[in-house]
């Protein structure tokens, strides 16, 4: 399938209406390869007349993007609704702004275990019965620790509202946090990261995000490592959850619930909590090192294709680049005629498919290309990455592929806030980030106004190819001749990293693990 | 705790579950479905034909999944890469996937490319077989046996995926090979195979489209007939059959991986698509292992930590399905631990059954399940056109829904003991070496 991931992974790319039509759409088109070219083959099939021209392209009206009421309850806990009285579902979330870039250096994974535990029972009530309570309601509960904002959700029936709002209060307010559950919950995730030793997916951005950020705020992975979950402790994760204030979080509701049954449910679960009145700590600013190593490597002796990332932290979601950046990525590898796709999948068959993100932030987040490549094509491979990453910079935008980007920009948000619960992550953006509640609704007017050299003025300014790390895991043996011999790339030898990202020293590289992977009964396109 | 949910009260809660729905046929026999819904602004076109892996031939395992690449390896009058440039340019985007029955390819954008859509999708059901080239098929070789790579060889565990299917069905049963195919096989693949499997399988008679969105019916079934009314009417091909396999006892098939933890996939023969028992099993399933509350959760991973993570499905087919429970064990526990805990679950399911708590609960998930289905335009045609593919021209939500209103904790123990016996196929899977690499990384 298409590595819509790539898409998805960054704040909410996309926007509302549609670019404008192109005048030159209209005329018939010339089949480009004639029938009559054809040798042997008869001119006249049926439905030629029909098939030759090309079907214009009506001009469409605006789309209005939803903007949410936004209420504050007396204790600083906002509230914001988006009502849509055809849904029959009702989508509803807790969020609160800390998040995994506020573990501590050597707490790698603090945010993450909290929410693993705010899901192991409260109440008084077991972890099994809590999601039994979940399923009787048909909800999909789901707790999520990200970068900068801890979420609980859960979306089921519409009239079910009231219990869902009764539950999401349980679990976020009321965990038991109870010492057995603890030792349940951290021997889990040593199990998953154990698991996750033998994925070069997760290895190469572990690697990539520790020899990018160091020690930093975005240094790590959510579910941090063996060595920091060992070291944490339950005392830890009350410590965190402690600094959870209603001053600092938000209720989103989207669906067919009226806002005024909405606010009651709301106000008659969450309006008693005061939060435990302790500080938050201080945000973690530390930029991101300045020299930083050019290549890494996680070595993975025998594997039959390398993954690969190339990137370099970028600009938090607050810049005023976001935008012209969200569209150079459009067309660089946001998409299936990205030109990281075409080069990579079609052109050259290295790979299934390559593309890139931006993962913006409060902190200044990455910008990532990435895609697995056959083993043996690994060297010529990274070369073409770094080549369309060159171009992009050195050269503007082609009139084509602005509109292009900014079509695709615009029902990219359309398709981005059908379902409840994918709107209710577009509205939780808004409170996370601080965005005017007009955010989206003013999308498409704002794209509209992107020009080339705009966009490319706001390239140079983030991006550097010169500056960017490769990170590597695949067969080492393999992987290093080929990158010496790509003299172009100037890239040092690299520095080995384990499977977790971290320097590997003298040990010997970690050689392979394990992990579960979804199966799948379809096999697609992209 | 909630009460059960009836599905009347769902259906007067979720009145989207009800979608109008126009049908039609075109004389050449290809089947049309609208399903308009003026609040997006957009429009999706799913265009299913009925072919999958299950019809492939001796020797070309993996050729539907192929071939569904090379559909966008450009026709007459929408040469390459115009299918991905026209759509992109405009705001739209595509897709397709291959499974064992079926073959499909949606478009959604902005609903004034319903037309480019429609058109598009025409000229490469009637020329692109003629377009085709052997360069555009070793294009698409060398994507596909990529994405073999990446999806299933550079995998933890992918290995199962070629070992089950031949485990499960006898040699000659179309699904006795992987939809993804071997790569020897798609290494054969030449261009004479791409042609004569575009004009078997790639006529009106044997597709079906759903158009939902931003339309107005009449409109959308005027272009429908502009697009596809000249198509000629070609012979429908014979429907895959086969006699239902059994699995008398257990097959147990060890392998090793470039892994860190054992794991174990138990898989059963179970009832096809549309069936009371595919509801039951759907049902059972979620009972065992869907969500924290589940069975196998609560004694595997939390209650006794022997696993990491484990999963049951439901994998629906249409001609015989495949139940399946799979564990991946903490570091220090085998795959006989697993095993055991998983075999004394299944007795006590088999012996005591559900209870009434647990059958409502799995209930009203699957009902919330298909809400969220019909939620974006692009699942909502997906959906539709499956349905119509099980259940024929009758085929709604509601009737899709109704095989669960009836299930009891007494037929759900029943098939839990006709489904979940002592014929399936165990796959054990262990550490090639056994490293300690857990503790090497610090």
């Amino acid at each position: 399938m298409r590595p819509l991931a790539l898409l998805a992974a960054g704040v909410l790319v996309a926007a509302c209406d549609f670019a404008p039509p192109k005048p030159d759409l209209n005329p018939p088109l010339p089949p480009s390869k004639p029938a009559a070219a054809t040798p042997g083959k008869s001119a006249a099939l049926p439905g030629e007349d029909v098939l030759a021209h090309r079907p214009g392209i009506p001009p469409l009206g605006a789309f209005d993007a939803p903007v949410p009421s936004v209420l504050t309850l007396p204790t600083g806990l906002k509230l914001y609704v988006v009502h849509r009285p055809s849904a029959g579902l009702e989508a509803l979330a807790f969020i609160s702004r800390q998040g995994t870039a506020a573990d501590p250096p050597g707490k790698e994974g603090l945010a993450s275990l909290a929410a693993s535990m705010l899901q192991a029972g409260s109440a008084g009530k077991s972890q099994a019965e809590i999601a039994a309570a979940a399923d009787a309601l048909g909800a999909n509960l789901a707790v999520r620790a990200g970068p900068d904002a801890l979420t609980i959700g859960l979306s089921a029936l519409a009239p079910r509202l009231p219990e869902m709002a009764a539950l999401l209060a349980d679990v976020a307010l009321r965990p038991n946090l109870a010492p057995d559950d603890w030792r349940k919950i951290q021997a889990q995730r040593l199990a998953e990261l154990t698991a996750n030793l033998s994925q070069p997916r997760v290895a190469a951005q572990a690697a990539f995000l520790a020899a990018v950020y160091g020690n930093g705020p975005l240094g790590h992975l959510p579910p941090g490592t063996l060595a920091s979950v060992k070291g944490l402790g339950l005392r830890d994760v009350k410590a965190f959850l402690a600094t959870l204030s209603p001053g600092d979080s938000a209720i989103v509701a989207v669906g067919g619930v009226a806002p005024d049954a909405v606010r009651s449910a709301v106000e008659r679960a969450f309006g008693a909590w005061k939060g435990s009145g302790q500080r938050a700590p201080r945000r973690r600013t530390e930029a991101p090192p300045a020299r930083r190593p050019r290549f890494v490597l996680v070595d993975y002796p025998t594997k039959p294709q390398s993954v690969l990332v190339v990137g370099q932290p970028a600009v938090p979601r607050s810049s005023p680049d976001v935008l012209a950046l969200e569209l150079a990525n459009a067309v660089v590898g946001g998409s299936f005629t990205s030109r990281l796709n075409q080069n990579l999948r079609e052109k050259n068959g290295y790979s299934y498919g390559a593309g890139s993100f931006f993962a913006f932030g409060r902190g200044p987040g990455p910008f990532e290309a990435r895609t697995s490549v056959q083993t043996d094509v690994t060297g010529k491979a990274v070369t073409e990455v770094f080549g369309e990453l060159q171009r992009l910079v050195a050269e503007p935008l082609s009139a084509e592929e602005l509109e292009k980007g900014k079509a695709l920009l615009a029902f990219g948000l359309v398709e981005a806030l059908q379902s409840v619960d994918a709107t209710t992550q577009a509205v939780g953006e808004l409170f996370v980030f601080d965005l005017p509640l007009d955010e989206y609704r003013t999308f498409v007017p704002r794209l509209r106004e992107l020009t080339s050299s705009a966009v490319q003025d706001a390239v140079r300014r983030v991006l550097d190819p010169a500056k960017m790390t490769l990170a590597i895991a695949g067969d080492a043996q393999a992987v290093v001749p080929q990158l010496s011999a790509e003299s172009t790339l100037g890239l040092p030898a690299p520095q080995m990293r384990n499977a977790e990202g971290q320097p590997a020293g003298r040990t010997k590289p970690v050689v392979t693990a394990g992990g579960a992977s979804g199966r799948s009964q379809t096999t697609q396109r992209r | 705790m909630a009460p059960a949910l009836p599905l009347a009260l769902l259906l007067s809660a979720v009145p989207a579950l009800d979608v109008p729905v126009t049908r039609s046929q075109l004389p050449n026999g290809l089947k049309v479905l609208v399903a308009p819904d003026r609040t997006v602004p957009g429009v999706t076109i799913n265009l299913l034909y009925h072919v999958g892996s299950k019809d492939e031939q001796p020797g070309r395992t993996g050729f539907a999944h192929l071939f569904e690449h090379l559909m966008f390896m450009g026709a007459r009058y929408v040469p390459y890469p115009e299918f991905d440039t026209i759509m992109e340019a405009g705001g739209g985007v595509n897709n397709a996937s291959t499974s064992y029955d079926v073959t499909d390819y949606y478009s959604v954008g902005p609903s004034n490319l319903l037309d480019t859509f429609l058109w598009m999708e025409s000229d490469r059901l009637l020329t692109l077989g003629q377009e085709m080239t052997q360069e555009k098929l070793e294009t698409q070789r060398k994507v596909v046996l990529n994405e073999r790579r990446q999806s299933y060889e550079n995998v933890p565990y992918g290995k199962v995926e070629d070992v089950l299917p031949p485990a499960l069905f006898p040699k000659g049963n179309p699904y006795s090979w992987p939809v993804i195919g071997s790569s020897a096989d798609l290494r054969a693949a030449t261009l004479q195979d791409v042609k004569a499997f575009f004009a078997t399988w790639y006529v009106p008679s044997n597709a079906s489209l759903v158009i939902a969105g931003d339309v107005d019916t009449g409109q959308a079934l005027a272009a429908v007939t502009k697009y596809f009314g000249f198509l000629p009417t070609r012979p429908a091909p014979r429907e895959a059959t086969a006699p239902p396999a059994t699995l008398t006892s257990e097959k147990r098939i060890e392998l090793t991986d470039k892994v860190e933890l054992d794991k174990v996939v138990i898989a059963w023969l179970s009832p096809r698509d549309g069936t009371i028992g595919d509801a039951a099993c759907d049902l059972l399933a979620s009972i065992l292992a869907r969500g924290k509350a589940s069975r196998l959760y609560q004694r595997l991973v939390y209650r006794d930590q022997l696993a990491t993570e484990v999963h049951a499905a439901q994998e629906t087919r249409e001609l015989q399905s495949v139940f399946q429970i799979e564990a991946l064990a903490r570091p220090g526990v085998g795959v006989a631990a697993l095993e055991k805990a998983i075999d004394e679950e299944l007795q006590r399911l088999r012996r005591e059954g559900p209870t009434a708590a647990e059958v409502d609960a799995a209930r009203a998930l699957i009902y919330t399940d298909s809400a969220r289905r019909l939620e974006s335009l692009v699942s909502r045609a997906s959906y539709l056109n499956r349905l119509q593919l099980t259940y024929g021209d009758g085929a709604t939500v509601t009737r899709d829904l109704e095989r669960y209103a009836g299930l009891t904790p007494a037929s759900l123990r029943e098939t839990a003991n006709q489904v979940l016996g002592p014929g399936r196929v165990v796959v054990e899977i262990r550490p090639e070496q056994k490293l300690s690499s857990a503790q090497e990384v610090h």
